[in-house]
């Protein structure tokens, strides 16, 4: 294997991909392991080390006496025609181990696009694609992440998935399998075992039922002892959970080059389009004690000059200003600085963006997501005007130059004069620059607007939304083109095809698996890279498996409907949802579950608090 | 104060860039809490000056480095503190301090040299050492090069200094070479054996390079930086 390698690397584009030599990740002698797990990131690899459940699970696993884990990532089309030459199965970066040499190999599902890769690696592996067809010699196939909520589309393929959060669960499968191991129970009795388990799904034991007008009648177990819903889990104190202070420091560099430490999860805002906002929930705060010890530790073990503050909104956190001034004090004398990712307009404060700015500048980033007020309360985005002016000014008096701007088009209610709000915007910030440094010549400021399509999630108030039709999408971005046309202002979008595609498959149904399988045979991968995803393949596919992609992606569905993932629950009430659902086509607000609990259910639920500043607040 | 380190890359980091070897560097300078001096401006960095860049699939013993220090450094102790924290593969092999007014590293280096394994694809004629001397032997040895769309023909001749055959045969060679560096005449190792191959009328399977050493010229000598 490796003399094979040594021809085929120098030939490769970044060879640097393929090596798992990087400092702080972890050898073991996988021949004296109980359990060998390979982790499975379904993109290349600059992509996959960026992903932070990648290096929690990495190293909480290998600290584990006898258990090893290793990973391995999409390889890259050059590298994969050249394994095929050389007769190469995908391997482990570690040991070069072929990947179905491991006991439990695991997605991670982030993203619907990143699916044809799973089937794509699997195939490299050696492994059967479907369940039915694995034998003793096989690797379990598990998953997990934010597409495990929907992950019917992927049910033929996984032995089982895993909801939510991953720490704790991940540790009782791998004792499970210890057991199963010594026990030489069959495959079946194994995947029984961790049905048992909270927080695991193993598909083949539900089976599904369909009306005749293709939406589903019901989802049930096809045996006894399995749950009819399955609950996601979670970590409930943040601060005493794992996590890594020796992580991975890549060579290459990677997408996120720098520190993440993660400062809160789940978010409170209740964003009506936002599936982690669901998912994540409730907010668990870590205490800003914890947070500086591990900065510490990170920074002394990987040299990266730069601590991301990682969470869905970190802004919000409740002791921000303190945790941004105490780790610049304590770390800007080593060259070491701040950063804070995309901020919400209406938590953005001057003095936090000074602070941050001490030690380098960041670029800055914001996100109204709708044109109009009126949108973005439909969105429950609740966000002014006023806040973007207020932020850009102050921005742009401290000697900040450019400025990004994230939107969607698509969204539920929109018309015409939304897409003149997001123009509305872009220029409001153009004239705000220029008013505050005066007529200038030169470069001026640079407002950077893009826009995605709206994907409508499951697990959120508008999973019953129809998405745009692929022709409505390209005539809005086309008219933004034309109405922002302005030497200060670059406007990017998003490929709608590729955002139907996602569409489909994010409220896809099972029968979904045997398209994503044919357009995967007809050579769909690294779909979400533009110069590899080919739609016609995938309209071809769709026609030959006899199902109407519009059924999934373009349908309003109602109440009544069964969704095909109702039976998998992320602790909201699926009747807020609905109620969500209702004040978002009645263009009312919501307020931050932080200050007025909107009774989403999930603290009864899970039986727990929402954790902010150390003290349990919540129903 | 300027510390001039020789620095090993080693197995382990072969294939990364030369890029990747920079930050890799970089991020253990602060990991060794190293006093670095950092340059001034929007993205400050570490000083630090490369000889030259190292190509990606080549190990080395003998690349060097000059870092610019804020204070005074004892250079042994540079040498532990980072090697107790550089990741495997890169190793400082010794250190000592540059005495004022030296020419920055990349200006001296004039010579690089190394040791090579070429493994040649079955079929054609076979190697011995009569014919590879030959091709060292040749008043020309032109190579042709299509770099970013343009053609180019470069003459190797002049740029290797010297050869030696450590072992011809069995489809096999391995040479120890030392070729002219820097900006002025930069012959690379691989140029010189794909440039053999073709005069040999064979293919190459596999190369391993290694760099030894890197020379500045001194009085009509080679000497290390």
């Amino acid at each position: 294997m490796k003399e094979k390698l040594q021809e085929i690397l120098p030939r490769v584009t970044k060879p640097t991909r393929y090596l798992g030599t990087e400092l702080n990740s972890v050898h073991k002698n996988l021949d004296e392991m109980d359990v060998k797990f390979c982790f499975a990131f379904p993109d290349v690899y600059e992509v996959g080390m960026s992903h932070l459940g990648l290096r929690i699970l990495y190293h909480l696993l290998n600290e584990q006496p006898g258990v090893a884990c290793e990973r391995t990532f999409a390889p890259w089309v050059d590298m994969e025609e050249e394994m095929h030459k050389a007769g190469l199965p995908l391997f482990s970066l570690e040991s070069l181990r072929p990947v179905r040499d491991f006991d439990l190999v695991g997605f991670t599902l982030q993203y619907e696009m990143s699916f044809s890769n799973i089937l794509n690696m699997l195939h490299l592996a050696g492994i059967p694609l479907r369940t039915k067809d694995r034998g003793p010699e096989d690797p379990f196939i598990l998953g997990g992440g934010p597409c495990a909520y929907n992950p019917e589309p992927l049910a033929p393929f996984f032995d089982f998935i895993v909801l939510g959060e991953g720490e704790e669960v991940i540790l009782e499968i791998v004792e499970a399998y210890k057991q199963w191991k010594r026990s030489g129970d069959s495959r079946e009795g194994f995947l029984q075992q961790v049905a048992a388990l909270p927080g695991v799904y193993v598909p083949s034991f539900y089976e599904v039922l369909y009306k005749e007008d293709g939406t589903v009648k019901q989802v049930k177990p096809n045996r006894p002892e399995v749950p009819a819903t399955v609950t996601k889990r979670i970590i409930e104190d943040l601060d005493k959970a794992y996590f890594p202070t020796k992580p991975i420091v890549p060579f290459m560099e990677i997408v996120h080059d720098r520190i993440m430490l993660e400062v809160f999860r789940g978010c409170a805002r209740g964003c009506r389009f936002c599936q982690a906002g669901v998912i994540y929930r409730p907010v668990r705060e870590k205490q800003p004690e914890v947070l500086k010890q591990q900065a510490r530790e990170l920074v002394d073990r990987t040299g990266y000059s730069e601590i991301s503050l990682a969470s869905l909104s970190t802004a919000d956190y409740s002791a921000i200003g303190e945790l941004v001034h105490d780790l610049l004090d304590e770390f800007a004398e080593q060259g070491v600085g701040v950063s804070l990712p995309s901020l919400r307009l209406d938590a953005f404060s001057i003095d936090l963006a000074k602070e941050v700015q001490r030690v380098r500048k960041t670029g800055l980033t914001f996100a109204p997501e709708a044109g109009t007020q009126r949108l973005r309360n439909v969105i429950n985005k609740n966000v002014k005007e006023q806040n973007l002016v207020d932020a850009v000014s102050a921005a742009f008096a401290e000697g900040w130059t450019s400025v990004k701007l994230y939107f969607m088009i698509g969204l539920p209610t929109e018309t015409r004069e939304d897409l003149d709000g997001i123009a509305h915007m872009a220029r409001l910030v153009v004239d705000t620059y220029r008013r505050i440094k005066g007529a200038q010549k030169g470069k001026g400021v640079k407002v950077t607007v893009s826009t995605s399509s709206f994907v409508p999630k499951a697990h959120t108030p508008f999973q019953w939304v129809a998405q745009d039709p692929v022709p409505t999408l390209q005539e809005k971005q086309e008219y933004l083109k034309k109405i922002m046309r302005d030497r200060q202002i670059e406007y990017n979008w998003h490929d709608a095809e590729l955002s139907f595609i996602e569409a489909i498959f994010a409220r896809g149904d099972r029968r979904v698996a045997d398209v994503l399988e044919r357009a995967w045979r007809k050579g769909c991968k690294f779909d979400g890279w533009s110069e590899h995803f080919h739609f016609d393949r995938w309209m071809e596919a769709f026609a030959e498996c006899g199902l109407e992609p519009a059924f999934y992606a373009n349908r309003v569905r109602n109440y009544q409907e069964v969704l095909p993932w109702d039976h998998l629950t992320s602790g909201v009430d699926k009747y807020f949802l609905w109620q969500e659902y209702e004040a978002a086509l009645a263009e009312q607000t919501t307020r931050d579950c932080r200050n007025d609990c909107a009774l989403c259910g999930i603290c009864g639920v899970l039986g727990t608090q929402i954790l902010v500043n150390g003290r349990g607040q919540g129903r | 104060m300027i510390i001039r380190a020789r620095i090993e890359k080693g197995e382990q980091v072969r294939y990364i860039s030369h890029l990747d070897f920079s930050r890799a560097m970089e991020r253990a300078l602060r990991r060794a809490r190293i006093p670095i001096a950092f340059s001034q401006g929007f993205n400050p960095h570490p000083k630090m000056a490369f000889a030259s860049a190292l190509a990606v699939g080549v190990t080395s013993q003998g690349e060097y480095m000059d870092f610019e220090l804020t204070r005074d450094m004892n250079p042994e102790e540079f040498k532990q503190r980072l090697n107790d924290v550089l990741p495997p593969g890169i190793q400082i092999l010794s250190a000592r301090v540059l005495p004022e007014g030296q020419p920055a590293l990349m200006a001296v280096i004039a010579a690089a040299e190394y040791k090579a394994k070429v493994r040649f694809a079955p079929g054609g004629p076979p190697v011995d050492a009569d014919q590879v001397s030959a091709f060292f032997a040749l008043g020309k040895i032109l190579y042709h090069k299509v770099q970013k769309g343009t053609e180019k023909e470069t003459d190797l001749k002049p740029g290797i200094y010297r050869y030696t055959i450590l072992q011809a045969g069995n489809d096999e060679l391995h040479l120890d070479l030392l070729l002219s560096s820097g900006s002025r005449l930069n012959i690379r190792p691989e140029d010189v054996l794909m440039a053999l191959a073709g005069w040999l009328h064979r293919k190459i399977a596999w190369t391993d390079i290694h760099r030894t050493a890197l020379y500045q010229a001194d009085e009509g000598e080679w000497k290390e930086p």
